[in-house]
């Protein structure tokens, strides 16, 4: 059946749009398929020949990004995100941008000897803080009807992270705990500021915080210098009655339990870990959403690649208890082929359409 | 003080990532006249081997890692200086670096730390390295092994680029290729021609070891 796609096998057409899609799922109503976002972004500037240094200066090209990007494979959600360094940069680190490169942290803003000058942002005036939100005003007004939009906050750990740079992050961890946590409640502040403008805008709020990962600090580490700053995040934003995710590039499975009791409604889990599991364990307490591998198959897979690859991911997450959403493990890369990004979009019609096929379409 | 208890306090304070202790305990070496590259090997190193062996059973985490190696660096820069000749050059050497257009090393000074402790002697490129310097430097350094990591999917050619440039020499054979970092995996070592790819720091230094026969 795979292998008739794009050669003559029909794909069911969707019966709501994305909006109505989202807005019925998000109450655990009735929908024609599951729901399907492209993890897109910065990456995607060259489809419409962009410079990607010009892209993260323009809320106009951000704009024209996502409207290109809804038009062209109508995922159920469209969106702005800080970058893992838009709050690092408001707090003073250098960026060093490409024109055809996502951009990387040149100098960090501190040093663990000057903590004590971390910087409260304005998220008016300070980095592109400003550009963004901008630019996410926008995508609300041309999109907003039609599609869910959010904006990505990145998590307080891997802001820390941009702020001092990793190594020096994990090292005064060890050497300077007090002094982290001391940077840990300004970054809370800095991000409360710049979510307190995404709920004015009335978009969805989701976290990456890749920083968090297990492939670099252990549970215990997670739990004593990144959870308690993130869930002051949370915290804020369901006290104004929103409601957020999180997705931790990387492994993450020993943080899983921790995240039950946070109270946020979404995890996505890298392609590195596993969506049974992670049904099994955080299925009862939030959405799930993955996980087909970023590079191996949605940069450098066929179609057919990407088609497999989804329905290993509906047949083991579909009965997921608070729902599932397919995506990439990852945010797509640069260069990731059009064809494969209308894959899996069409892998959530084909193997996604209740009633579901009890065999997936498996030959 | 006796010298294998002083090296056994090196070493225990390298895993306790005690730099002060360290620097002081190797200064107090070399009051007593042991020979610097013996409180290397047996303290210092010993300790970093610990190190190694508890992050790879979960115990030590990156964190411990860094601030560990911090401190082994710490005693290193109070011996160096007193070691009188060179060091022999029997040791397997090994040239590492982040490709060209990436800066995301973490990972690639990862695998340096262990293979430094590994025995392994290692010329670290940093991160952003021209190509040809990982073919200039291995060819000039006499290596065995050419590392190289990256993050980014944008970059990965560069490995590519590396071994093309070894082929063109026709070097390719002096070298044992190792590639590693997040969006790199088996099959793309396949496809360009790498000896192998790692899945971490650890993996690697195994890797390295049974190519090595060592």
């Amino acid at each position: 059946m795979i292998e008739k796609y794009l050669n003559g096998l029909e794909v069911p057409k969707d019966e709501l749009t994305p909006i109505e899609r989202m807005r019925l799922f998000d109450q655990g109503k009735e929908i024609d398929r599951i729901p399907c976002c492209l993890d897109t972004g910065e990456t995607m500037a060259p489809l419409l020949g962009f410079s990607i240094k010009d892209y993260y200066h323009s809320a106009e090209k951000m704009c024209q990004l996502e409207e290109y990007l809804f038009e062209n494979f109508r995922s159920d959600g469209a969106g702005l995100s800080t970058t893992l360094r838009g709050m690092a940069e408001a707090m003073g680190s250098e960026i060093r941008y490409f024109d055809d490169n996502i951009a990387q942290l040149k100098k960090p803003a501190l040093t663990l000897r000057d903590i004590d000058n971390a910087k409260l942002v304005d998220v008016e005036k300070d980095g592109r803080l400003p550009i963004i939100l901008e630019g996410l005003r926008m995508v609300k007004k041309k999109l907003g009807d039609k599609v869910s939009i959010s904006g990505t906050v990145t998590g307080p750990f891997t802001v820390a992270a941009m702020v001092l740079g990793t190594e020096y992050l994990m090292m005064g961890m060890i050497k300077k705990p007090e002094k982290i946590k001391q940077l840990m409640e300004v970054i809370v502040e800095n991000n409360n500021r710049y979510i307190q403008r995404l709920l004015d805008l009335g978009v969805g709020i989701g976290f990456a915080d890749p920083v968090s990962s297990t492939a670099l600090i252990s549970l215990h580490q997670y739990q004593e210098f990144s959870l308690p700053y993130f869930q002051k995040n949370v915290d804020f934003i369901k006290k104004q009655g929103g409601g957020c995710g999180l997705h931790i590039c990387g492994t993450s499975r020993a943080l899983w339990e921790s995240l039950n009791d946070t109270g946020i409604g979404t995890f996505g889990l890298d392609n590195v870990e596993d969506l049974t599991e992670a049904k099994a364990v955080l299925g009862s307490h939030m959405c799930i959403q993955g996980n087909v591998p970023p590079v191996e198959v949605m940069r450098l897979g066929t179609p057919q690649d990407v088609l497999r690859s989804a329905r290993d991911c509906i047949k083991k997450a579909h009965d997921s208890k608070c729902g599932f959403v397919l995506t990439s493990g990852c945010q797509m890369p640069m260069h990731t082929p059009k064809e494969n990004m209308l894959a899996l979009m069409d892998a959530a019609r084909i193997f996604g359409r209740y009633p579901l096929n009890k065999d997936l379409g498996e030959e | 003080m006796e010298k294998e208890l002083l090296f056994k306090e090196i070493s225990d304070n390298v895993v306790e990532m005690e730099e002060d202790i360290v620097e002081e305990l190797c200064e107090k070496s070399l009051e007593m006249g042991i020979d610097p590259t013996e409180t290397i090997n047996k303290g210092l190193i010993d300790g970093m081997d610990r190190v190694s062996v508890l992050y790879e059973d979960g115990e030590y985490f990156l964190p411990e890692v860094l601030t560990a190696s911090y401190a082994l660096n710490v005693g290193i820069d109070v011996l160096k200086p007193h070691i009188k000749q060179e060091e022999s050059s029997k040791r397997v050497k090994v040239v590492i670096g982040v490709v060209e257009g990436d800066t995301h090393d973490i990972g690639k000074n990862l695998v340096k730390i262990m293979s430094e402790s590994g025995g392994f002697e290692v010329y670290d490129l940093g991160r952003d390295v021209p190509l040809d310097e990982f073919v200039t430097v291995a060819e000039e350094k006499e290596c065995d092994f050419i590392c190289m990591s990256t993050l980014m999917t944008t970059t990965m050619p560069g490995m590519r680029t590396v071994i093309e440039k070894l082929n063109e020499k026709n070097i390719r054979d002096k070298y044992k290729v190792l590639i590693g970092g997040g969006p790199v995996s088996q099959k793309f070592a396949d496809e360009i021609g790498a000896d192998a790819y790692t899945v971490d720091a650890a993996a690697c230094v195994k890797k390295m070891k049974e190519l090595k026969g060592v």
